[in-house]
């Protein structure tokens, strides 16, 4: 076969996603909201991406860790904030460089959403399918344990889990048997998306539900697919991207999860380059400056504008998305 | 009676939930260690002698700690069930002692937080729907405003904006303080020697009944920003899903069916409004969660002694009693607030009584 009848075959393959996309694209452009959304969220995606020039790590040190500029015995002496300088453009809280968490803190910020979703439509995805494809028993006992979830406010379990999980897993394969170390950083991601699987599961299972008796699931079945094939191959690919693209979206939503946790004391440690620990430590020196309120200012102000910006990117664009993505409503 | 049967079967089904999520935050407590966790059930030191032996392994053998996870975790529910939910070593107190001290003051901010929401969310809501009706394929200028600025305050974290009010109303213009009142009268009301009487824990309330206007008036300072900071978010959301279930309903065939029978605007609006309501209220169990995590983040930059604020002081200094009995509140509150939407729902929508 020709390389450009096999292109032919592939594009038209394709047609239909493209045509999706350039949809979806038309629609994102026309619409200011969702348009500014797109560009901070490619701001933060450059950003993310150039950190290493942006703020050049330490060599041989981890390049999460804000670089320390202070005095030498940190746990004895807490030095002050210091103001915005060329050294440090954005200034330094106790001792640590707040551009290098800011910049750094927009890797940690993606990586966290993408880690949770990831997670969490992992078994959101595996629990939704199977309780929606075999129905009965199955079906009730998982949706009632996805229920036990929706009936327990998210962030409290979060944070519950985070200080309750350990942070050395034991893991024994037989012969080979190691440790696994979670970071805080890790356990908060871990205890985000055991939250917030239920709802992709349901989701989920609501979809197979409405589709597994479709001709082509049944036509799938009759040539002797495997009930995993029907769902990876057939069921999965046609009524699942929506909801794949919807779960992204919320990705917004779980970093201002994770950044809420982190602010309130159950995220990494100062010095690590984590936007609302930045915040959160920046707090012993707001209340105590009394005669001028905004003195130690640039050191929660600058690390809340790049929270906040990120989770706007977010809101704007899913919003319009979420719009187009609903057959309901996607075409009026 | 169809709606109490409604009820009863609601109740019911509530049993196996509550079961299982008080299965799992027990199930979290077992990560601690075994010593640590005698305080689910008593305080150790209220034995402690110099001179005794070690009382500990005494209780972890009475409460079935060593024992397989059924056994411990029956024996805890006994307890629990009994009203006893541990000691606080944070607070030197029994579990359920602590939270109900700690209680009103979060029922007092959520008391004067939720009438905004509701009024406010809902009715910008229908007016922003209302709008975006009338100019239809176009944009209108005011519905996009209060789109692009309920968008902000959405984003927008509760606990920077708690910050930016704390630094401009209480460190700049020391307008109003945190805590629940000013120290001094504080102190008047923590002293011994004060004839303050506590009668519902909610200090605009107290200040009332014993005859101190001044005290609720000064409570009532002291709650201006707390409540911006809890409602802003909550308001944001409430007032897009407002929107967009009226925006969806004021384009269905019934409307049209009532305009062509020469509806007025005021009555089409107001049978688009009764079946909106319905869809506002499937997603009130969210509204609620975020609302819990509002209040956590609010109290805890506030200083607000409220149960928020307890359990993030129970989760950092490892209070495990503390933590496990609040998890059960907050469940019980949480289940209770479901409840409570479940019958609204039956009540808008008959439908659902079946």
């Amino acid at each position: 076969m020709g390389f450009k009848s096999r292109l032919e075959g592939f594009r038209s393959e394709l047609r239909p996603t493209i045509s999706e996309l350039k949809f979806l694209t038309h629609r994102v452009k026309s619409s200011p909201l969702s348009f500014a959304g797109a560009i901070i969220l490619l701001f933060f995606f450059a950003v993310a991406l150039l950190a290493p020039l942006l703020a050049p790590p330490v060599p041989g040190e981890d390049p999460y860790m804000c670089p320390y500029d202070g005095p030498v015995y940190k746990e004895w002496i807490t030095p002050l904030p210091s103001p915005p300088s060329p050294e440090h453009p954005f200034g330094t809280l106790k001792g640590y460089d707040i551009w290098h968490g800011c910049i750094w803190g927009t890797r940690i910020a993606l990586r966290m959403g993408l880690l949770v979703t990831f997670i969490a439509l992992a078994f959101g995805l595996a629990i939704g399918c199977v309780a929606g494809y075999y129905g009965g028993l199955i079906d009730e006992l998982m949706m009632r344990f996805a229920d036990i979830f929706f009936s327990f406010p998210g962030l409290l379990l979060a944070m519950v889990l985070v200080v309750a999980l350990p942070s050395v897993w034991p893991v024994n394969l037989g012969p080979i048997a190691f440790d696994v170390a979670l970071s805080r950083l890790d356990k908060l991601a871990l205890a985000l998306a055991l939250v917030g699987w239920p709802s992709y599961a349901r989701l989920i299972r609501g979809e197979i539900v409405k589709v597994k008796h479709e001709d082509y699931v049944e036509a799938a079945k009759a040539v002797g697919c495997s009930d995993i094939r029907v769902m990876v191959k057939h069921i999965v690919p046609n009524s699942m991207f929506p909801i794949l693209i919807m779960a992204f979206l919320n990705m917004g939503g779980i970093v201002l999860s994770a950044a809420t946790l982190s602010f309130l004391g159950f995220g990494p440690d100062m010095g690590y380059a984590d936007w609302a620990t930045i915040v959160s430590h920046s707090r012993d020196y707001v209340i105590s400056s009394l005669q001028d309120p905004f003195r130690y200012g640039y050191t929660w102000i600058i690390p809340s504008i790049f929270i906040f910006a990120f989770i706007l990117g977010w809101s704007l664009l899913g919003d319009t998305l979420r719009d187009i993505l609903d057959p309901m409503i996607r075409r009026r | 009676m169809r709606l109490t049967n409604y009820i009863l079967r609601k109740l019911l089904s509530a049993v196996p939930t509550l079961l299982g999520l008080s299965i799992l935050i027990f199930y979290t407590s077992t990560f601690f260690p075994l010593r640590e966790r005698v305080m689910l059930f008593i305080s150790p030191h209220r034995y402690q002698d110099p001179w005794a032996p070690d009382p500990i392994p005494a209780l972890i053998e009475k409460y079935h700690l060593n024992d397989p996870f059924s056994v411990q975790y029956v024996t805890w529910l006994g307890e629990v069930l009994k009203g006893n939910l541990g000691f606080s070593y944070l607070y030197d107190m029994p579990v359920a002692e602590a939270i109900l001290k700690f209680f009103p003051a979060t029922l007092e901010l959520v008391i004067f937080a939720i009438p905004i929401i509701l009024l406010g969310g809902y009715g910008l809501g229908v007016f922003s729907a209302k709008r975006a009706h009338k100019r239809a394929p176009r944009e209108d200028a005011i519905d996009f405003a209060t789109r692009t600025i309920t968008t902000i305050g959405y984003s927008i974290p509760s606990f920077v904006l708690g910050l930016l009010l704390l630094v401009i109303f209480y460190v700049g213009l020391r307008w109003v303080g945190i805590e629940r009142l000013s120290s001094d009268l504080q102190a008047f009301i923590f002293s011994p020697s004060s004839d303050w009487v506590t009668y519902t824990g909610l200090m605009t309330i107290d200040g009332l009944l014993n005859g101190r206007p001044d005290i609720s008036l000064d409570a009532l300072r002291h709650l201006v920003l707390p409540v911006i900071t809890l409602a802003t978010q909550m308001l944001a959301i409430l007032v897009r899903i407002t929107r967009s279930s009226m925006v969806g309903e004021l384009v269905k065939p019934y409307i049209v069916t009532a305009r062509a029978k020469g509806l007025d605007e005021k009555g089409v609006i107001r049978h688009a409004k009764k079946n909106s309501l319905a869809s506002i209220l499937t997603v009130s169990g969210i509204l609620f969660a975020s609302m819990l995590t509002g209040v956590v983040v609010t109290e805890y930059i506030f200083l607000i002694k409220g149960v928020g604020f307890l359990v993030v002081r129970a989760a950092s200094r490892y209070d495990i009693a503390l933590l496990v009995g609040l998890s059960l509140f907050f469940c019980v509150i949480f289940m209770l607030i479901n409840l409570i939407v479940d019958i609204a729902y039956a009540y808008i929508d008959p439908r659902v009584k079946q």
